[in-house]
């Protein structure tokens, strides 16, 4: 059933995804670069990402394209009773259910996690949902952009008063299924960790990587300090250059590096500047820092003063776009991006050196072209497949000729 | 802090918490060599799940504590990232610390580090030197830009890592110029997450094979991770994605409209039946012309006039109207909110406990987020914020070390 060898720390487990969109399709990937064989249930219409786009990859949404590598397609519809049921057989042979269903949903379809221990006493189940899975937000409809402008995040973009900004990356949907990733690779690390439910939300996610900003704006001594002021500062762009930007940081391990490198790039001006006096001094007032600085870097080349500051203990990187990190000998140097038939792919975010996690390379499925091979798998006869494909709860036999998307 | 005379030979191993969590990784035994962030947090998100963390502080203090405000006189950047640790203060320079430090690794499940590549290598406390005498050690390593490459010598910030990964390129207002998420300190945390994934898993495989291994992460692959389905986008275009305001680049209607208060909301109708919701919804004659724009290829192309037509109609009522009325017929659409609006007084926030208080080690208490997950049969739970060195007489008593 699966193509990866003993090696690997998920060799043999099998993971059910009914999620759709981000969250679940990124935690799902993950697990099948650690050795899962993925089974992706998706709608007789496919993963609504699959129609996000342009641009498209073989008639599929680039991004969902990417997340749902490797995986195999059973389209089925979860809103029917039949799909239901289809789903509750194929969890009598599965280790992971990762779905997106709240406590409501879950009721609904009687697929509560009591309900599913019945079915497969060892099953871990994992909800990743948008809002999470309890209290009177949870069935709201909802998109990435509603998690980023709910959570907070937006404030600290754009300029107050003005049209808000949201974050360009996914965020809450990444990071909601790295939370997943987590809650269901900690179940299986721990000796007590199977049979169980866990939960986790793209909310949540976000909230969790807020917890710097909840605690500081929680009634503190003083409003001081760039977390509780920074909903008000102007948008940091970083330092222009000749010939583009760079985000500098001052050098933190001695006063005599920073007289330095103001007289290396002539700025000697600001070393009788009061209010830049001492480091102490320098750190709150980095936005005046920048302004002030400025006139002076746009005397060298990005490349020239990244190469000065540093020199001088600084850290200095160029603000950069997709294509220029993309291209930077740092990321060829980590194997960060790989070659799969001629097309980009991302490696997953961590190393080893026991050949552990290895990025997948081959393709999206194309939906629900393994419903018959992976039904017959689990254990439905020829008969049943018929009479389930006559009734429209899977696709017709000619389906997985059809062939996917390569 | 002054070097502690001891016999090695008296050393206890680990000196265990009397209690455990009843967390997936209850008993679990992590050394946590990190400062800052990065790794503290990390480590906090493991004692979260069960697990008996020591952190090691330096004496000089972890320079994380410098980062304002402060509450009751405490750092609050600091207090977060400690929550139900153990902290003893070591001198790592110092043999009689370093003896110490050495004992813990020889005897820890985990060790995370987030020093510049070969630090801790050079105090003797790299995986080279460990695994013969633990060899079940998970060992993780969190960089800035990798351990290897050209940049792997330089240390970064989360503005730095936004900067260099791209990860800022994406945010500015519809047109406009690159800019920075201001200190949320959303991709150092979002690595966190990450060494996080890296020592689970190093974990699982360990209950596989026995051995324990070295894991390695980053800020700058964090960061690219955190933008795989926007480089995706990339990938099949070969053109760099700018900034678009509050929308996005593959759906649309998908945006923030301002309603009649001058409160912002966010709609989204990524399907065609929650587009035909909207429009229906809505009930204005603009918007009811749109419902010809029926698949999300042609409201991609009718862009202005769809967003033109939305903005107006959005204006005519307050927001409160819109987020009760849209989300009943199936569209996505909420308020925009902030954090210092307290979230934790809402229903929501509280039922989910993303936002929690706990004990303030000087008094009253101190809001931090929650745990990011919920286990039904082994719950997870917060621990309490601690000060610098908090454990360190108990815990070198445990050790059998008189100062």
């Amino acid at each position: 059933m699966t193509e990866s060898t003993p090696g690997q720390a998920l060799t043999d487990l099998v993971v059910l995804d009914c999620t759709q969109g981000i969250a679940g399709p990124y935690c799902s990937l993950q697990l099948a670069t650690l050795g899962a064989t993925v089974i992706k249930l998706e709608p007789p219409t496919g993963d609504w990402m699959r129609r996000a786009g342009p641009p498209f990859v073989d008639g599929v949404g680039a991004a969902a394209y990417q997340l749902n590598r490797g995986k195999r397609s059973v389209a089925v519809d979860l809103d029917t009773p039949q799909g239901v049921q289809i789903l509750r057989r194929l969890l009598r042979g599965s280790d992971v259910l990762l779905h997106d269903m709240t406590e409501s949903v879950a009721e609904s379809r009687g697929l509560t996690p009591p309900q599913l221990r019945t079915i497969n006493p060892r099953l871990i189940d994992c909800s990743v949902t948008p809002f999470g899975e309890t209290g009177p937000w949870a069935d709201l409809p909802a998109t990435e952009s509603e998690i980023q402008f709910t959570s907070g995040t937006w404030r600290y973009l754009g300029v107050l008063g003005e049209p808000p900004v949201r974050v360009g990356a996914d965020v809450a949907g990444i990071l909601g299924g790295c939370t997943a990733l987590q809650a269901i690779l900690a179940a299986l690390a721990s000796e007590h960790g199977l049979g169980q439910h866990l939960a986790t939300s793209e909310l949540g996610a976000l909230m969790g990587v807020s917890t710097v900003m909840v605690a500081a704006l929680d009634d503190p001594d003083t409003w001081d300090g760039f977390h509780t002021n920074a909903a008000t500062y102007p948008p940091d762009r970083g330092i222009r250059t000749a010939d583009g930007r760079i985000y500098y940081g001052q050098p933190l391990r001695s006063e005599q590096a920073w007289v330095d490198f103001c007289r290396e790039i002539g700025a000697e001006a600001l070393l009788r500047d009061p209010r830049f006096a001492t480091r102490e001094m320098r750190m709150p007032n980095q936005a005046l820092l920048r302004r002030e600085l400025e006139p002076y870097f746009e005397r060298f080349s990005t490349e020239d003063l990244v190469e000065k500051v540093v020199r001088s203990d600084g850290i200095a990187v160029p603000i950069q776009d997709q294509h220029e990190v993309i291209h930077h000998p740092q990321l060829a140097a980590l194997g960060a991006v790989r070659d799969a038939d001629g097309m980009s792919v991302q490696s997953p975010p961590w190393r080893d050196g026991d050949d552990q996690i290895r990025p997948i390379t081959a393709p999206a499925p194309g939906i629900g072209v393994d419903t018959h091979d992976v039904l017959t798998e689990f254990g439905f006869l020829p008969d049943e497949l018929g009479q389930l494909a006559s009734t429209g709860a899977i696709p017709g036999a000619e389906a997985h000729h059809q062939g996917g998307t390569t | 802090m002054t070097a502690r005379s001891h016999d090695p030979a008296r050393l206890q191993a680990w000196p265990a918490r009397s209690t455990h969590g009843t967390g997936p990784l209850a008993g679990l035994r992590v050394l946590d060599l990190t400062a800052y962030a990065v790794g503290p947090w990390a480590a906090c998100n493991l004692a979260q799940l069960g697990a008996d963390v020591i952190h090691v502080d330096p004496p000089y203090g972890d320079p994380i504590r410098a980062v304002l405000p402060r509450k009751h006189g405490e750092p609050t950047t600091y207090l977060s990232c400690t929550l139900g640790k153990r902290s003893i203060v070591l001198n790592l320079k110092d043999p009689g610390d370093h003896e110490i430090a050495v004992e813990l690794a020889k005897n820890a499940d985990v060790l995370l580090e987030n020093s510049r590549a070969g630090t801790l290598d050079r105090l003797g406390l790299g995986y080279a030197d460990l695994k013969d005498d633990n060899p079940g050690l998970v060992y993780c390593s969190s960089s800035s830009f990798g351990d290897t490459g050209p940049l792997a010598a330089m240390g970064s910030t989360d503005p730095q890592g936004q900067a260099f990964s791209g990860f800022a390129s994406l945010n500015g207002s519809n047109g406009g110029e690159p800019e920075v998420l201001r200190y949320v300190a959303l991709v150092d945390l979002a690595t966190s997450m990450q060494l996080l994934n890296a020592v689970l898993l190093g974990l699982v495989a360990r209950r596989r094979t026995g051995r324990g291994t070295h894991l390695r992460t980053s800020q700058l692959e964090a960061a690219l991770s955190l933008q795989i389905t926007r480089f995706a986008e990339y990938f099949s275009t070969g053109v760099a994605a700018q900034p678009t305001g509050s929308g996005t680049y593959a759906v649309v209607p998908s945006r923030a409209y301002k309603c009649a208060d001058n409160a912002w909301v966010s709609i989204t109708a990524p399907t065609d039946a929650s587009w035909e919701a909207l429009c229906r919804t809505l009930g204005s004659p603009e918007t009811a012309a749109l419902l010809v724009y029926s698949s999300n290829q042609a409201r991609l192309e009718h862009r202005e006039e769809i967003d033109k037509a939305v903005e107006s109609t959005i204006a005519t009522r307050p927001a409160a109207w819109w987020t009760q009325l849209l989300p009943r017929q199936g569209v996505a659409c909420t308020r925009l909110r902030t954090l210092d609006e307290k979230p934790e007084h809402h229903d929501h926030i509280r039922s989910n406990g993303f936002i929690q208080r706990v004990p303030h080690p000087l008094g009253g208490d101190l809001a931090v987020a929650g745990p990011v997950w919920r286990f039904e049969r082994t719950p997870v739970a917060l621990g309490d914020p601690e000060l610098p060195g908090n454990h360190t007489r108990e815990l070198l008593n445990q050790m059998g070390i008189e100062r």
